[in-house]
């Protein structure tokens, strides 16, 4: 019988201690990995919800909050700018589209965006991806909505229907807009991004909606009836917006007119660059990744040495099964190399299935990413680099199953011959 | 947001900081003045490359102000036209730039408006600079960073403004290009770059250790 086949009997013989050690091993290769992997498709997430866009302005704050504000949906703007400096932005030459964002309503938790045509035409993600409408059209007539692919999936919505925006953030918000309400007029494709998770509305609308709330809730009889309102569309612009989005005609221009809005003198206003301003993001989580790596790495050493503990202390109960086997013919060498290719397949065993768990959780906490943030996050197998470290991780195992193999080596002989009391 | 990110109000914090020039209406207003910290840009488009950099005076001169003495007079001139040379600029050999123009500006090292150069620098708050500064002293901004400056004349902290425009004969093959501002100059401790390309947008962080910035 060869000594492959004995390992494999001898495992099952003792199957409850070493489905717990597989496990422990699995339990802290799964906690490595989730880490790894969710690093790095959170960050893929976010690189890919903006494409295209040079320079993001809003009002003076922190560029990465505008960022988040902006873009991702999370967190408010301290501060709206005004529409004239949208419009002179617009008007310069070294501009070649300004989408403006006008925010601040929502519709069951989901954010409503006030912008223009240009949205569906310039707007970019993930590689330089146009927008496209899978149902129906972009709004048209001023009490029109084109929603998210979220939005009308998690709602259940269709062309045609009719929505209600409510006035301020929250699920539950007492103060709608319920004088006006819109009729859907398209549905988003799906893009993975933030764009999935929000409504589209014209600034005309974003503007008519508003009459007579300017004490923040609606004075009686102070709005404007939609009739009215789509007679005077023309009219309808927004006194401020929170935030545009701006993509320039060559790249040389793009540091000089940044730095040119960041001096604007009428206005305090803040310019950032997508990308870098998503470096400085990283920076900051960086130090928090970086933790938890170093505490992933330390339960795979404590996965490890509670192998090795399991090795050990197996070691004395199976001094007989040991002896025997010299007994029968085993050099020691041989007894040692059975320990070391017992620990090596406990080991693969519990990366394998930690591999497992590691996606399995992935593929349960994508819905939660995708409600709380907008990120497709998809289950993936780790990437090439991680597989390295998880190779190097089973030949570690390896190497501290030759501890007790070193004193198999030494006492299997005698040791198991010589009877005790 | 708050409640869900409290590292990001800290980086928030710090990443404020910097890129804010004021002006005009808002008149009480003033950019983050960090010593020792020189920002700067790089912007790549096809052959062409531009590069700005904005070095506080005291990182290169060891001063802020117009020279008042001769050793200071002669130090500003050392510097300036040390960077005149471009010396300074090393790119990488394969892509085979040249420099075809640079300006060098140092805002606030003038006595007088007038003798400035290469362009004159945007005087932000300039309404009263020298009624104001020349004859009273008196401090009408507070420098915002809790800096304590002495120095009474210098209206603001003086810096240097440099201006390169590179040519490339071979841009796809530019992996690098060095700032080599660092080992004569030991007050100039860091430089911040933001960097654009066709395929890059990242923000390089130089030290006396890391010269390069990496266009790949």
């Amino acid at each position: 019988m060869n000594l492959i086949g004995l390992a494999i009997r001898s495992l099952l013989n003792r199957r409850f201690a070493v489905i717990l050690t597989i496990l422990t091993i699995a339990l802290s290769i799964g906690l490595l990995v989730i880490v790894e992997q969710m690093r790095a498709e959170v960050r893929d997430g976010f690189y890919r919800s903006v494409s295209g866009t040079d320079l993001i302005v809003g009002a003076r704050t922190a560029p990465v909050q505008l960022l988040l504000y902006s873009v991702f949906g999370i967190g408010d703007a301290t501060n709206n700018i005004s529409i004239e400096t949208f419009e002179q932005l617009q008007a310069l030459d070294e501009v070649d589209w300004a989408i403006p964002m006008a925010l601040g309503d929502t519709h069951r938790g989901f954010r409503v965006m006030g912008t223009s045509g240009d949205f569906f035409e310039r707007y970019r993600y993930a590689d330089r991806q146009q927008l496209e409408v899978a149902a129906g059209r972009e709004f048209d007539d001023l009490f029109e909505v084109v929603i998210g692919h979220q939005v009308a999936r998690q709602l259940d919505y269709d062309v045609g229907d009719s929505v209600i925006l409510a006035h301020g953030g929250g699920r539950v918000s007492l103060q709608q807009h319920d004088d006006h309400p819109f009729t859907i007029s398209g549905i988003l494709a799906p893009t993975g991004t933030p764009v999935d998770q929000q409504l589209y509305i014209s600034l005309a609308a974003h503007r008519a909606i508003h009459i007579g709330w300017e004490q923040g809730v609606q004075r009686p009889g102070a709005g404007l009836d939609a009739e009215e309102a789509r007679e005077r569309t023309e009219e309808l612009r927004p006194d401020s917006i929170t935030a545009i989005l701006i993509g320039l005609t060559s790249r040389a221009a793009v540091f000089g007119l940044q730095r040119r809005i960041n001096d604007y003198r009428p206005e305090a206003l803040t310019a950032i660059m997508p990308g870098i301003t998503l470096q400085e993001l990283w920076r900051i989580t960086g130090l928090a990744e970086q933790v938890l790596r170093v505490v992933a790495g330390l339960v795979v050493l404590a996965g490890l040495l509670g192998m090795l503990t399991v090795l050990l202390t197996t070691l004395n109960e199976r001094r007989r099964e040991m002896a025997i086997l010299r007994a029968n013919g085993a050099r020691p060498v041989q007894i040692a190399g059975l320990l070391v290719f017992e620990a090596g397949l406990i080991a693969a065993a519990g990366i394998v299935l930690g591999v497992v768990l590691a996606f399995v959780v992935q593929g349960i906490s994508a819905p939660f990413l995708l409600e709380r943030l907008g990120l497709h996050i998809s289950a993936s197998l780790p990437a090439g680099q991680v597989w390295m470290v998880l190779g190097g991780i089973w030949l570690a195992g390896l190497l501290i199953a030759l501890v007790p193999a070193l004193m198999a080596y030494r006492r299997t002989l005698a040791d198991g011959m010589q009877v005790r009391n | 947001m708050q409640r869900h990110f409290p590292p990001i109000m800290l980086l928030m914090l710090f990443t404020s900081l910097p890129g804010i020039l004021i002006a005009g209406e808002l008149q009480r207003q003033h950019g983050a003045h960090v010593h020792g910290e020189a920002t700067g840009s790089l912007a790549m488009d096809g052959g062409e490359i531009h590069i700005e950099l904005d070095i506080p005076g005291v990182n290169l001169a060891g001063f802020e102000h117009p020279p008042r003495t001769e050793e200071q007079s002669e130090t500003l001139e050392r510097v300036i036209a040390d960077l005149e040379s471009a010396r300074w600029l090393i790119a990488d050999p394969r892509a085979e730039c040249s420099i075809e123009k640079i300006e060098i500006a140092t805002p606030g090292f003038e006595r007088d408006e007038g003798h400035d150069h290469g362009h004159h620098h945007d005087d932000h708050d300039g309404h009263d600079h020298n009624e104001r500064h020349g004859d009273h002293h008196d401090h009408g901004h507070s420098h915002d960073e809790g800096h304590h400056d002495i120095d009474h004349h210098g209206h603001e902290h003086a810096e240097f403004r440099i201006k390169v425009r590179l040519e490339c004969s071979h841009p796809a093959s530019l992996g690098w290009i060095d700032l080599e501002l660092f080992d004569d100059y030991p007050a100039n401790e860091r430089m911040r770059i933001d960097v654009l390309t066709e395929a890059l947008a990242t923000r390089a962080r130089l030290t006396p250790g890391r010269t390069r910035i990496d266009l790949r």
